[in-house]
């Protein structure tokens, strides 16, 4: 514990070496959020609904997918940079250290400048819980917990995502492929997209689970309780996959050391 | 004592190679059936040409990588199977990267470490000021990696390898790029490691590095172990002859027909550009007597008797 205290600090503390640089870089992220921000509200607020769901729902499910990334992107930054360790070799130096190579990555860089990222979901929750007049104590409880699932699902993927560049070496394009697209349209209620896409929202990079199933039994719009219990069906279904499939590239680093 | 045991190592590659439209794959035999022992305390060289396996061995050793074949032991474990024990009792650098936290003065680096490590206080401050007396790291201690030369960085590097104080080493091209003054710190630094009984396994192209420090050496050539021993030993067995060189006096370069004939029977090389001869003093060569001998047919300048040099010695064992 006190050598991920130490890493945490060490992480701050190289960020704050930048000052500049990080200030104009939080600065520029914020007014960057603020403006998709603004676009969605805009579209929004010109149609009314989406699907059948209001614009307050929808600004729910948006925001619990974005601050599980913008969680995410604060302590992900070594996994999302994974494949510049891969293309260096610098992975070599997280193994001759005797501590998990996964927390080792998620302490590498802390990326405050995330922060930006976590507010802007937040406030757009605020929006959706306003515009939607859900009544707001039990909401913001479920709230918390779908963030906490988001959070975990969104951890998941992108160490499934990183761990494939223990066989390709770069992985960029596929994190494109496989995470932000399918991320985007997480945002929005999936049964407005054809059956192919809802399946592998629900079923392959399951982010439906915890946003839009869940949200869509509290307001009453889906009336399985599956739908209630899926963020942790598929949390929990993602994660020995997860396992394994971070145990295989490790164990195929070993075998090549490429 | 045996500290490091090696048998029978193995390791191939599997590359592929495009030829046209179709992918072509071929095995690279990285390392085949390669055995040594390192006793504790053991100052070990490890040299042989771009990619003849030394990486490769040293990423076994390290428990980085997994062998095809053979075992690895060593301080009791099994490098690749026991990683995160295993780690705690090496200490590695790479030359070619750096495990120093880039953007953080010096200093923080290694308190990174003794978290990591989980060194006690005590025992961190002792090994810290031991440190930084003999890598002369207090003027560098509070800057951040990134402002220092590459000598500095050099001695940062050995420095967190050495925060939990491991009783082995291994140093993969420790002393690559330095300049002479850096490199003399360096590598004074590892004698002083080593009569301080620690066993330092060094991998480097700098066969002078290799004669100033090591006792024992091993060769790996084509994914082979070709020698492993001492360094007289190595130059013993490759029977390389000692050269005579002559200096002729300026303007008497051009020999008449009894110079030529000398030449000739001491199978002897001439340039006579600069008037330089080269004999080989093998066998019944007696060096005082061959320059006698050319003494009286030749005017000469200076004579010079030299013993053949690591470089050319190890570049025979190569060429093998």
């Amino acid at each position: 514990m006190r050598s991920v205290i130490a890493l945490f600090m060490a992480s701050l503390k190289a960020q704050y070496e930048y000052r500049l640089n990080f200030w104009l870089d939080t600065l520029i992220n914020g007014v960057n959020l603020f403006s998709d921000f603004l676009l969605m509200a805009f579209l929004m607020l010109s149609f009314k609904e989406i699907g059948g769901w209001s614009l307050g729902e929808i600004a729910v499910i948006y925001s619990i997918v974005e601050m599980g990334w913008g969680i995410f992107r604060l302590f992900g930054e070594g996994l999302h940079r994974f494949e510049e360790l891969m293309v260096t070799g610098r992975f070599d130096l997280l193994l001759i250290r005797p501590m998990n190579t996964v927390k080792q990555l998620l302490l590498e860089r802390i990326d405050f400048r995330r922060l930006g990222v976590v507010i802007e979901a937040l406030a757009v929750a605020v929006f959706g819980f306003t515009a939607s007049r859900i009544d707001f104590g039990d909401m913001w409880l479920a709230y918390i917990v779908l963030v906490f699932f988001s959070t975990v699902m969104t951890f998941e993927i992108n160490i499934i995502l990183a761990a494939i560049a223990f066989w390709t070496v770069r992985n960029s394009d596929i994190i494109v492929l496989a995470f932000y697209s399918t991320r985007t349209a997480a945002m929005y209620p999936a049964h407005i997209y054809g059956p192919v896409l809802k399946n592998v929202l629900t079923f392959i990079v399951p982010l439906a689970t915890v946003a839009y199933f869940p949200v869509g039994y509290l307001t009453g719009r889906i009336t399985s309780i599956i739908a209630l219990i899926s963020p942790v069906l598929g949390v929990t279904a993602l994660l020995p996959v997860t396992v394994l499939i971070w145990k295989l590239g490790l164990k195929h680093y070993a075998s090549t050391g490429t | 004592m045996k500290i490091v045991d090696v048998e029978n190592l193995q390791k191939n590659y599997t590359v592929y190679q495009r030829k046209g439209l179709l992918r072509e794959k071929r095995i690279i035999r990285a390392l085949q059936n390669i055995s040594f022992t390192v006793n504790r305390g053991e100052f070990l060289g490890y040299i042989g040409p771009n990619g003849a396996g030394k990486s490769t061995t040293i990423k076994i050793l390290t428990g980085i990588m997994t062998p095809d074949g053979g075992s690895a032991i060593v301080d009791g474990m099994v490098p690749y199977r026991e990683r995160k024990r295993y780690v705690r009792k090496i200490g590695v650098v790479f030359g070619q990267k750096t495990q120093l936290w880039w953007d953080l003065p010096v200093r923080d680096t290694y308190t990174l470490l003794k978290a990591i490590y989980g060194v006690p206080e005590s025992r961190f401050k002792e090994q810290i000021n031991y440190l930084s007396d003999h890598l002369e790291l207090e003027e560098i201690m509070d800057r951040p990696v990134r402002q220092l030369s590459l000598g500095q960085r050099m001695r940062a590097e050995l420095a967190a390898a050495l925060v939990h104080d491991p009783e082995l080493l291994f140093l993969d091209e420790p002393t690559i790029g330095l300049d002479i003054v850096s490199k003399h710190r360096v590598l004074q630094f590892l004698r002083e490691l080593h009569s301080r009984g620690k066993t330092i396994f060094l991998t480097t192209h700098d066969l002078k590095d290799i004669e100033a420090l090591c006792q024992e050496i091993l060769i790996i050539n084509h994914g082979s172990l070709v020698y492993k021993g001492t360094l007289e030993g190595l130059k013993v067995m490759v029977k390389l002859p000692r050269v005579l060189r002559i200096q002729l006096r300026e303007g008497a370069f051009s020999l008449d027909g009894r110079g030529a004939e000398f030449i000739e029977r001491y199978a002897a090389r001439y340039d006579p550009k600069i008037g330089i001869i080269d004999v080989e003093l093998s066998g019944a060569f007696r060096p005082a007597n061959v320059a006698r001998e050319f003494m009286q047919v030749m005017e000469i300048e200076d004579f010079r008797i030299t013993d053949p040099s690591i470089e050319d010695v190890v570049r025979i064992i190569y060429r093998k």
